[in-house]
């Protein structure tokens, strides 16, 4: 490997080392480990955590909750992102529907959810109506940014509407609807998470940082928040992935 | 049988072609020749049915029509060989027919790699082994030879003159002197205010 190639690589990590320094200074200045404990008591506390069953319940309980909000949002989005690029009637019905998701703040609408279903079930909702707009406006910018020249090549070689789509629509669309994936899955896990905090629903995430709020136990609190934010960076890096993989597996899938 | 009769096209204010008016002969290749802007291009984006004529008509009998565009309009995702096999359907043979006109065109070497990899003489001849291999009676050729060297335009001239043997070869380009190499007859277009093909 290259110097270059070497430093490239190790600039995010000595960045990251850099902030837990920073914060590490200053809790040592301040002494006052209820206000802000140091990086390492976080992490022993993280890691005590960690070896709990209930510690994992709620993060897979919060994980679920989540994640069907946003695969909701991936598989409506792109259903309206299709309907509304074909029909301009229904553009003109949705738009404003989905600028009123996009600008209502996230608070404004846990609370109105609150009042009509269940707590338990506002962190999906809310999750759902994060990605919801962005999916279906990144889709539809994808669908309206068609390559005319290889349209027009397509029809001159009297392609089918089935080759059409697998070989000019869709890797076309590829990039839009991994833009999409990696930007509305970490709002919409934030928003989520904010959702249980407020929302309060048993055995969550959300609901365990609360508590550890309310009864000042910052060490866990900044634990919690650290498993959150690791999970965010997990989810990002295995959607990343999964989306590489199933470029290049239908990438094999053509050449062979 | 391939006629256009007092053709004209506008782009906005400007007048590309006016009022031409020529019967292409049923079969052979002709060389469209002309300066930068005289409508070549245009003219054969008429004849493929790409665009309509804001007046006059394009009377054309052929079954099939093949086109190699200035641009050489690649699939990027796709390697060389699947830009090919995707313009023969389901033709049972297309692996093999990919194959022969890549080896055709000089381009076997790089029958696996993704066009990104090629360089622009090396696109322009995958674009236009894509066309030849669809095959028609009509083929409309537009500056396949940009890019291209002398030698290697000598090698690969042959394999166009013989890939349309009954039909008629439209192509177009700034060189005259490309007739030799593939037997071809040269119609200039020119012409202000009414267009011609000499």
């Amino acid at each position: 490997m290259k110097k270059q190639d070497l430093f490239r690589k190790a600039v995010p990590l000595i960045s990251l080392i850099f902030w837990i320094g920073v914060w590490w200074v200053i809790a040592l200045c301040l002494r006052k480990p209820l206000l802000l404990p140091t990086p390492w008591r976080v992490l022993c506390k993280l890691l005590s955590l960690a070896i709990t069953a209930d510690f994992w319940l709620a993060v897979g309980t919060s994980l679920l909750r989540v994640a069907g909000g946003i695969l909701t949002a991936l598989l409506i989005g792109t259903l309206l992102a299709f309907l509304t690029t074909r029909i301009k009637l229904l553009h003109h019905l949705f738009a404003p529907l989905l600028s009123l998701c996009k600008t209502t703040p996230v608070a404004s609408v846990i609370f109105l959810l609150m009042l009509f279903m269940g707590r338990k079930n506002v962190p999906f909702f809310i999750a759902a109506s994060i990605a919801l707009p962005i999916v279906w406006a990144n889709i539809r910018e994808g669908l309206l940014c068609v390559d005319t020249q290889l349209l027009e090549m397509a029809h001159v070689f009297s392609l089918t509407p089935k080759r059409i789509f697998w070989h000019i629509r869709l890797p076309l669309l590829c990039p839009y609807f991994k833009a999409a994936c990696l930007s509305a899955i970490g709002l919409a896990f934030k928003a989520g998470i904010a959702a249980e905090i407020l929302c309060l629903p048993e055995g969550s995430i959300g609901a365990l940082m609360y508590e550890s709020k309310l009864y000042l136990l910052t060490e866990e609190l900044f634990a919690y928040t650290l498993s959150v934010v690791l999970i965010g960076v997990a989810i990002e890096k295995i959607t990343l992935w999964l989306l590489t993989q199933t470029k290049r597996e239908k990438e094999d899938g053509c050449h062979a | 049988m391939l006629e256009l009769k007092h053709v004209t096209k506008k782009y906005g204010e400007k007048t590309v072609l006016q009022k031409l008016s020529h019967a292409f002969p049923a079969s052979g290749t002709v060389l469209l020749c002309g300066p930068s802007g005289a409508g070549k291009t245009t003219l054969l984006r008429l004849i493929a049915g790409l665009e309509a004529p804001d007046e006059g008509t394009v009377q054309s009998t052929y079954q099939r029509t093949a086109i190699a565009f200035q641009e050489p309009r690649l699939l990027p995702w796709l390697t060389c060989l699947d830009n090919i096999k995707l313009v023969l359907a389901s033709r049972t043979d297309a692996d093999e027919q990919a194959r022969l006109w890549l080896s055709h065109m000089e381009l076997t070497e790089v029958a696996n790699a993704l066009p990104s990899a090629l360089s622009g003489g090396m696109k322009q001849r995958l674009s236009l082994a894509r066309a030849l291999t669809f095959g028609g009676d009509l083929l409309l050729l537009d500056e396949p030879f940009t890019g291209l060297d002398d030698d290697l335009k000598r090698r690969i001239a042959p394999r166009i003159r013989e890939s349309n043997p009954n039909g008629l070869t439209l192509m177009v380009t700034h060189k005259p002197e490309d007739a030799a190499l593939l037997n071809a007859t040269v119609l200039q277009l020119s012409g202000s205010p009414v267009h011609s093909l000499i």
